[in-house]
């Protein structure tokens, strides 16, 4: 890199919209960070600055009466996380905590820390298995504020739940990746921790009867609020898991009933290790020796005719969430050469391919995020002049035009 | 209120303009008779009325791109409109613009319960997707009171919502693909049958556009398993304070119901006085409060509303024992607004959100303004989600009521803003809400807004002169404004 690195570490809004102002001036890239977890996903940034945010730290406020939190962008997620189950809530949008499957990023923070930041979480718009039915990322920031690529401090949406003032740029900002804006603050809805989670394991069923049972389960009214098949290949014996959260004064009931309309039997987990289990499906660490992961979202049914597709073409270890409409297929050093192929099945079936795990050479040569058609690119480069228009904040990472 | 400026050439070519959209549509799918455009001259707002240039029926998204592509070419506005049920102006036509009903829309394309989806035309209603899938045992969840009315394609423009949104979101939660129409002509697919993540959430930002950044020509929505069984709670309180404490204390201990609506005393005698629905009268606010889902899920529920209910003082808990009983107790909510019509000759619906705690405050204050400005108001109220909808009688025969009960309207509003609210809840900022958006925003923070509308539509042709108290030309906001080199402060920040 021709110019000499610079770090910023602000501790005010005032100084994030002064660095976005200086780079600007001195045209110099400028790459936004948390603390780092996240940054082996989408491309690497060339920057010539980089823009620490953990000191622009706290929660400013937490009111479980109104079901809604705000923190400052550089927060750690466990602080959040604690703050809020403390008072018996929690962020429903499960983000995922992916720092040991992606591995160690090396980004200079001081520290850094292990589940990441807020901003981090918002800007990456990741969602957990529970997006099945309580929605994703996008479906809880109800407002932040931000700079923009041109040097200003702006504010969009509020602080209540219910709120139609004005265009929803929190969704258009939440999983931007820090390319349209550095976000300072931001307020999400809360909701209560459930009281009780059981989790039903079918095991043994082959792909196509286990996905579904997933998409029966998730069609069922006895409000399914995880649905994950794990394939033979990927664990030695597949298995079929269905989660149910709720009181503990009348989920076992409920666990019991569904077995019968569903025609299945199988083996009931408890809250604890439920716990465990789905913060396993949410975070992938059984993945972290993997060399190539790809995310593909796709609609549920067509999972079972993706994934033989991919058997056949590809090859790999696939696991399924959302009922099959999420489907994560992991590659070993094997296959390099066949994102073609694997954008090809998914484009076939409605969905998309994210690459979300890749050595730095091969994401460098591929592109990451699915590419969009012609009208929907130029629409998506405009959208991004409106807010950035030199391409200053995060360049590339999300490989945009 | 500010009215748009009038494009003088664009009513001189007028002729010429209905000639090239018959060109486009044919004689039958074109009005331009005054008497015949009368229907289209406002939406649920009706304290606004204006004839449109003209109104089209396209009935092809061909056809939508080629007006668009026509409008563009040649400078004409264009305002969407879905059945005209907006409450904030929204469809409100422009003297200088085309009108286009997207009413043909009005097919389902696609039910798959395989994916759990629907994909219909803009122009069919909310209730017929429910409707057409409910045999089957599934429904659509977000449920605006106008529901037999209103179209998809107008939900999607506002973001609506309804009673069980508390549980189950407003539409932009409920949606998974939309298909729309530039003003190039270009046909752009967002989102699919499924969840999507990855790229740039443009879906999540046309949700509550207001029919500003394109026309939508499909929409995929996504059905929901219907809730084995729901019961309805009645429950009366001697104050509004402990109405809203238990609305709290609800989900402080764990539990989002179905629904969660509240009455004040006004709201409930009106009810009452029209459908009989039970309703306690001697409180001085009433929670209608649904719990759904298995009979164990219920009854666990239920003993938890009736625990926090009692321990606030409630005067009165009623459970429903049928379904006839469950539907009886919604059918005095749902009368709500035509019951308190019934008061007066007029009344003007606010749509404020307020944070759940501020209830109390936003309420006293409120009854004090309606004393300064001498007109009643009743409240319903969507109490889980802080939605208010303050209901204001007034008399539009007796000179300055109507102007007294718009700027009645407009100091609640602003108190909703200034207690950490917000203006529009639901219904949308449209021409309504358009003159306070500075209330709640910068100038900046409306400039970066606007900037978007420019991505999609940098002459300002798509329904103009909403949403945005003043207009910019694009090309002004558009503009960098960059210190030099030289001239920029080195960031004076600690670095490393
Ligand atoms: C009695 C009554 C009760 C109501 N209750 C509720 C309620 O409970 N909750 C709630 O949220 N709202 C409620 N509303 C408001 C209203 O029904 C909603 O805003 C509804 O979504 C408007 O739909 P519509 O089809 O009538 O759209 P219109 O009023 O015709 O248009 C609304 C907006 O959508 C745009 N638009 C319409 N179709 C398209 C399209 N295809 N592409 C792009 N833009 C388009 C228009 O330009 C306009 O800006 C109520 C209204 C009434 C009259």
């Amino acid at each position: 890199m021709p110019m000499e690195e610079k770090s910023f570490h602000p501790r005010s809004e005032e100084e994030v919209e002064e660095v976005v102002k200086w780079v600007l001036a001195t045209k110099t890239p400028l790459e936004i960070l948390g603390s780092g977890t996240k940054r082996g996903i989408g491309h690497q940034v060339e920057a010539g600055a980089r823009l620490h945010m953990e000191r622009l730290t706290g929660i400013i406020a937490c009111e479980p009466g109104e079901l809604v939190l705000s923190a400052w962008a550089g927060t750690p997620m466990e602080e959040i996380e604690a703050a809020l189950a403390a008072e018996g809530q929690h962020l429903a949008f499960e983000p995922p905590d992916y720092s040991q499957v992606l591995g160690s990023q090396d980004c200079g923070t001081d520290g850094g820390t292990h589940g990441g930041t807020f901003g981090g979480a918002i800007a990456a718009g990741l969602s957990g298995p529970r997006r099945l039915i309580a929605g994703g990322a996008r479906d809880h920031v109800l407002g932040l504020t931000g700079v923009t690529g041109r040097g200003e401090t702006f504010k969009i949406g509020g602080r209540v739940v219910k709120n139609v003032t004005g265009y929803d740029l929190s969704k258009l900002l939440t999983g931007s990746f820090g390319t349209l804006a550095a976000m300072t603050r931001v307020t999400v809805k809360v909701l209560p921790r459930p009281e009780a989670i059981r989790t039903l394991e079918v095991s043994g069923l082959a792909r196509e009867a286990g996905l579904d049972l997933l998409r029966r389960a998730a069609a069922s009214p006895f409000s399914v609020t995880g649905a994950a098949f794990v394939d033979e290949r990927a664990a030695g014996s597949s298995g079929c898991f269905l989660r149910l959260e709720g009181r503990a004064d009348e989920i076992d009931v409920r666990l019991n009933t569904m077995q019968a309309p569903l025609s299945v039997e199988g083996a009931a987990i408890g809250s604890k290790a439920s716990g465990d289990l789905w913060q396993g499906v949410r975070d992938l660490p059984a993945w972290s020796a993997m060399d190539i992961i790809w995310r593909i979202n796709l609609p549920r049914a067509r999972a079972a005719e993706v994934a033989s597709r991919v058997d056949a073409e590809v090859g790999g270890d696939m696991f399924f969430d959302w009922a099959g409409a999420r489907l994560w297929l992991a590659l070993k050093g094997e296959g390099t050469a066949n994102h073609e192929a694997i954008r090809k099945i998914a484009e076939a079936a409605g969905g998309k391919a994210m690459l979300f795990k890749a050595p730095g050479d091969l994401k460098s040569e591929t592109p990451v995020f699915h590419p969009e058609p012609d009208a929907l690119a130029t629409l998506t480069a405009r959208v991004r002049d409106a807010f950035d228009p030199q391409r200053i904040l995060n360049p590339g990472r999300m490989g945009e035009r | 209120m500010k009215t748009m400026p009038l494009d003088q050439t664009i009513i001189d070519r007028r002729a010429a303009i209905i000639a090239a959209m018959r060109a486009i549509v044919g004689e039958e799918r074109l009005i331009t008779s005054d008497t015949a455009m009368r229907p289209y001259e406002s939406d649920a707002l009706t304290a606004y009325r204006q004839l449109p240039l003209m109104v089209v029926l396209p009935d092809s998204v061909e056809e939508v791109a080629k007006i668009l592509v026509y409008a563009q070419k040649e400078n004409v506005k264009v305002v969407p409109r879905g059945a005209g049920t907006s409450l904030s102006g929204g469809a409100l036509p422009l003297a200088d613009g085309i009108l286009m009903s997207m009413a043909r829309f009005n097919e389902i394309q696609k039910i798959d319960y395989d994916n759990l989806c629907v994909t219909a035309g803009p122009g069919v209603t909310n209730l017929s997707i429910t409707e057409a899938v409910q045999d089957r045992g599934f429904y659509y969840a977000p449920d605006p009171s106008s529901r037999i009315a209103c179209t998809i394609g107008g939900n999607v423009a506002e973001n609506s919502g309804g009673m069980h949104c508390l549980k189950y979101g407003l539409t932009t939660n409920n949606i998974l693909g939309l298909e729309m129409v530039l003003l190039t002509g270009d046909v752009i697919t967002l989102g699919s049958d499924d969840f999507t993540e990855g790229g740039l959430d443009l879906m999540g930002l046309v949700t509550g556009s207001e029919g500003m950044l394109g026309v939508v020509t499909s929409v995929t929505v996504r059905i929901l398993p219907a809730p084995p069984e729901a019961i309805t709670m009645l429950v009366g309180f001697p104050s509004v304070e402990a109405a809203g404490e238990t609305v709290a204390g609800i989900m402080r201990r764990g539990l989002i119901p179905g629904a969660m609506e509240m009455m004040d005393r006004l709201a409930v005698k009106a009810t009452e006085a029209f459908v009989a629905s039970g309703y306690p009268l001697d409180a001085e606010a009433v929670l209608i409060i649904e719990l759904d889902g298995t009979r164990e899920e219920i009854k666990s529920a239920t003993a938890l509303v009736k625990k926090v209910a009692s321990g606030f003082g409630a005067s009165s808990i009623v459970v429903s024992t049928s379904e006839e009983e469950r539907l009886a107790m919604w059918q005095g909510r749902m009368s709500a607004f035509p019951a308190v019509g019934r008061l007066a000759p007029d009344y003007y619906c606010m749509d404020g959100t307020i944070p759940r705690g501020k209830l109390p405050e936003v309420l006293t204050a409120m009854s004090q303004m309606s004393r300064d400005f001498g007109l009643e108001v009743a409240n319903v109220f969507h109490a889980g989600d802080g939605n208010l909808h303050p209901l204001i009688l007034y008399d539009a025969n007796e000179p300055g009521q109507l102007e007294r009960a718009e700027t009645f309207g407009e100091e609640i509003l602003k108190l909703c803003v200034r207690v950490g609210g917000v203006l529009t809840g639901e219904h949308g900022v449209g021409i309504e809400k358009r003159d306070l958006m500075s209330e709640m925003f910068t100038e900046t923070d409306l400039n970066v807004q606007q900037r978007v509308k420019c991505a999609f539509d940098p002459d300002g042709l798509l329904n103009p002169g909403k949403v945005f108290p003043t207009l910019h030309r694009c090309a002004e906001l558009g503009r960098v404004h960059i210190h030099s080199a030289d001239g920029a402060r080195f960031p004076n920040l600690p670095r490393y």
